[in-house]
């Protein structure tokens, strides 16, 4: 949609709301993208919306909470044995020359998965109770490439991305769990410079119970559904 | 001691200071927890999501962006965000909470709470208050399902077995007319501190 076609404004109170349809946000969110006088107009709405929240009687969360907050943002959290050790593999010492043997191995994972599956790692993955899901690039000539690794019950998981293009700051990417059509955020991320990056995934249920996983380009904090480019997609 | 206003703290939180994080937590938990346990219905989730939305304050603080709006803003509107896509992915809100502004949003002159730290001062909540509950009683309806149900449209006006231009028209005369009553100082960087 360009800018000299039809403004959105009387959408924009709804999209701010979040209570357009999705094909109507999408529209929507696409004309903003060019209209500086829509998205002006949509910044306002939003602002009202964020404003009216705050107006709502306050009410004090429990004491221990607090040291729930504190210690979240205090790695290590405590995970499951295997995550952690998952965890270990691609980060800290060495962490950098292990996650570029991870890169190159998804790399090639998405050029030839048959390849993929020959690679030792992989193979003691799942001899260790590992299994692995790799996500396509949704872009031609994109080289960026994923893979959710879980647990064999399907409880725990990580997501691992490469070579996805950094985002602006009110930009971050999304993990979508899908099920049935209906999609479920696991978790809002963003890369480093080289486009690499670890996430535990969170879900309601077990990660095997979906269908698919999708990653899309959302505003930083994530959307209540994906509403941005779709980057990253795999089906089980 | 004067506390911190807003920006500093969140500058410090941006260069890994546990302690802002920790001074951000005792300013805004209560606004959090509330929006979260209003939504949500659930006391056990909104206390899921208060931590999910102060781990990401803490991990995306360079994001906020002072230029667009109050930090307290900023972290309401994650807050619902997150409260509307848990209550979309489980497509069920428990009883117990009101969602009716009236219900949950009185104008009562009695009540006058503490000033919060970059929280509305009484008269401004008051006026906000007012002017919600003065907008025609549809209005309010369909603004309170999108707001604390996160329904669409589309959803809201099969519940109320409406015409889904006329809920449209709700929304939309909703929102345009509590903007015409909130004052700047409400969206923009005003900090008001205790000792003001």
């Amino acid at each position: 949609m360009h800018v000299d076609s039809k403004h959105v404004t009387d959408d924009l109170p709804a999209l701010a709301l979040d209570c357009l349809e999705a094909a109507e946000r999408q529209q929507v969110l696409a004309h903003l993208e060019e209209c500086d006088q829509c998205r002006a107009e949509w910044t306002s709405y939003s602002a009202v919306v964020g404003v009216l929240s705050t107006a709502l009687p306050q009410v004090t969360p429990p004491a221990r909470l607090k040291r729930a907050v504190m210690d979240g943002i205090t790695p290590p959290r405590p995970v499951n044995p295997l995550i952690a050790a998952l965890r270990r593999a691609f980060s800290g010492q060495g962490g950098l020359l292990r996650a570029g043997g991870l890169a190159l191995v998804l790399i090639l994972a998405v050029s030839n998965l048959v390849l993929w599956q020959r690679v030792n790692d992989l193979g003691r993955m799942q001899h260790a109770g590992y299994d692995n899901l790799v996500l396509q690039s949704q872009e031609e000539g994109s080289a960026a490439s994923g893979m959710v690794i879980y647990t064999a019950d399907g409880r725990y998981g990580l997501l691992v991305v490469n070579k996805l293009e950094p985002l602006p700051a009110d930009q971050q990417y999304q993990l979508w769990l899908i099920k049935d059509g209906v999609r479920a955020s696991g978790g809002v991320f963003s890369v480093g410079k080289h486009g690499y990056h670890v996430m535990e995934i969170y879900a309601d249920g077990r990660l095997t119970d979906y269908d698919s996983f999708g990653i899309t380009i959302e505003p930083a904090g994530g959307s209540p559904g994906p509403t941005g480019k779709r980057v990253l997609a795999g089906s089980f | 001691m004067t506390p911190l206003p807003d920006s500093e703290l969140i500058e410090r939180i941006t260069r890994r200071d546990t302690s802002a994080l920790s001074e951000l937590y005792d300013r805004y938990s209560r606004l959090v927890y509330s929006i979260a346990l209003r939504v949500l219905g659930d006391a056990e989730t909104a206390e899921e999501i208060t931590q999910d939305v102060f781990v990401l304050v803490w991990q995306k603080a360079s994001s906020y962006d002072l230029n667009q709006g109050k930090l307290m803003t900023w972290i309401a509107s994650i807050a619902r965000n997150r409260s509307i896509d848990q209550i979309r992915r489980r497509r069920a809100r428990p009883e117990g909470y009101s969602i009716a502004w009236e219900d949950c949003c009185e104008d009562d002159p009695d009540h006058q709470p503490e000033v919060e730290i970059g929280m509305m001062d009484h008269h401004q909540r008051s006026v906000l208050v007012r002017s919600v509950n003065a907008l025609p009683a549809e209005q309010r309806q369909a603004l309170s399902l999108a707001f604390f149900y996160g329904m669409t449209q589309q959803e809201i006006a099969e519940r109320l077995n409406q015409p889904l231009g006329t809920v449209k028209t709700r929304i939309r005369l909703a929102l345009q007319k509590l903007r015409t009553v909130i004052q700047p100082e409400m969206l923009e960087g005003r900090e008001i501190r205790k000792d003001d």
